[in-house]
């Protein structure tokens, strides 16, 4: 049942250097920086996305993911979910406006894998990013690097997936897609939509607490996926794996997966190359 | 000593690295991180993982010699790791001959081997 949950609205990585981060999301991704605020934290976008900014990065002494926030149809919906999170027993922070320049209120929730998620449904609509509303032209003329258009989903390691992926879908109106199972029966990764789309967020067993194994962005066609995997070649950044396909949640274009310069999942190396993948 | 990451005007030494207990050496210039000066000498002694001091993969311990370190996730080297030499490879340039030894973190239950097994369950299929 839909609960008043749209879709992925942002995510906070914590980066080691601010400015190797930078130009590895800006330049090379291609994503729009936004803003920057007095915490250093720099946040970005995809050019074709209308609210403010998708992406936020902050400069740590350990990677990986502070945060996901969903986007909720109203604030109505917020304050609903807020006090069926805490009837759920989720341990509930409520973040005040403007703790992240030019997003409302947020709710931030604890859960089971580890990880800290966060539901809102204010924030500024800045509008595509160097086209208009106006006679807008079909792109923008001075996209970088792999042209990122929007931030897709993550895909999220820790255990106890089943009670998250219960908490998502009870609470918080998500459906299962799908989910891969062992002979005993036990579930080991769990794909779960809200929108359209084949999967919002998707889970993978595994014994660390609140690992990120990634956060994509959505290229709209093979030819933009190919170009990408030849930046990462003329940059010489380090590639997980692609292009390829998995079947998983197919949809024709596999996008390529970068290690972030941070996030340890445990098979992040180049030996285990792809097991995220291809394991199931 | 200041810093010569990044800086253009100070040119590149090489340095020789060898690894304890192996007959392993290969050359590191000043310019590149230890990472990266292996890969380019075509050696494997080091675990690779991001390259970007994040995932703990090319945890080593320096024997003995003189480095320079870029930040290093915590997570993977504590402060006292770091004082006694445990770094990342990818986050520290030679600034003399270096020994080295491979210093793997003890891995968590689950933890997905490489490749060797995942050839294995590729054959199985």
């Amino acid at each position: 049942m839909k609960k008043g949950v749209m879709r992925p609205g942002h995510i906070q990585l914590r980066v080691l250097d601010m400015e190797e981060a930078v130009a590895h999301y800006r330049d090379l991704l291609g994503l729009i920086e936004v803003d920057r605020d007095d915490q250093g934290r720099v946040y970005l976008k995809g050019w074709t996305e209308v609210d403010k900014f998708s992406v936020v990065l902050r400069e740590a002494d350990s990677a990986g993911m502070d945060f996901v926030g969903y986007k909720c149809v109203n604030e109505g919906a917020v304050e609903q979910l807020r006090q069926e999170l805490i009837e759920y027993g989720c341990k509930v922070e409520d973040i005040p406006e403007g703790e992240l320049n030019g997003c409302g209120r947020r709710v931030r929730f604890d859960s089971p894998t580890g990880h800290m998620f966060e539901i809102y449904a204010t924030k500024e609509q800045t509008g595509k990013w160097e086209v208009g509303n106006r006679n807008p032209e079909a792109w923008p003329r001075n996209l970088t690097g792999m042209k990122a258009t929007r931030f897709d989903h993550c895909l999220l390691y820790g255990p106890n997936i089943a009670g998250t992926i219960d908490l998502f879908r009870e609470v918080l109106g998500f459906d299962l897609a799908e989910q891969v199972l062992d002979g005993e029966g036990t579930r080991l990764a769990g794909f779960l939509t809200v929108s359209m789309k084949a999967h919002d967020v998707a889970f993978i067993e595994h014994p660390e607490p609140g690992k990120l194994h990634h956060a994509s962005f959505y290229l709209e066609t093979w030819e933009d996926v190919l170009r990408a995997a030849d930046l990462i070649s003329m940059t010489d950044t380090s590639i997980d794996i692609g292009p390829t396909r998995h079947g998983l949640t197919f949809r024709g274009v596999r996008r390529w997966r970068l290690p972030l310069p941070g996030p340890r999942t445990g098979d992040l190396g180049r030996g285990a190359a792809g097991q995220g993948d291809l394991l199931p | 000593m200041s810093s010569q990451i990044g800086n253009p005007a100070v040119l590149a030494d090489v340095h020789q690295v060898r690894v304890h207990d192996e007959t392993v050496q290969f050359k590191a210039s000043s310019a590149v991180n230890l990472l990266v000066a292996m890969e380019q000498a075509r050696e494997s002694v080091i675990g690779i993982g991001c390259r970007g001091g994040g995932c703990g993969k090319c945890r080593i311990r320096v024997l003995d010699g003189d480095y320079e370190t870029k930040r290093m996730s915590r997570a993977w080297v504590t402060e006292e790791d770091e004082a006694q030499g445990i770094v990342l490879a990818c986050r520290i340039f030679a600034r003399s001959d270096l020994t080295i030894i491979s210093e793997p973190l003890p891995m968590a239950y689950g933890y997905q081997p490489g490749r060797s097994s995942s050839l294995q369950q590729a054959e199985l299929k």
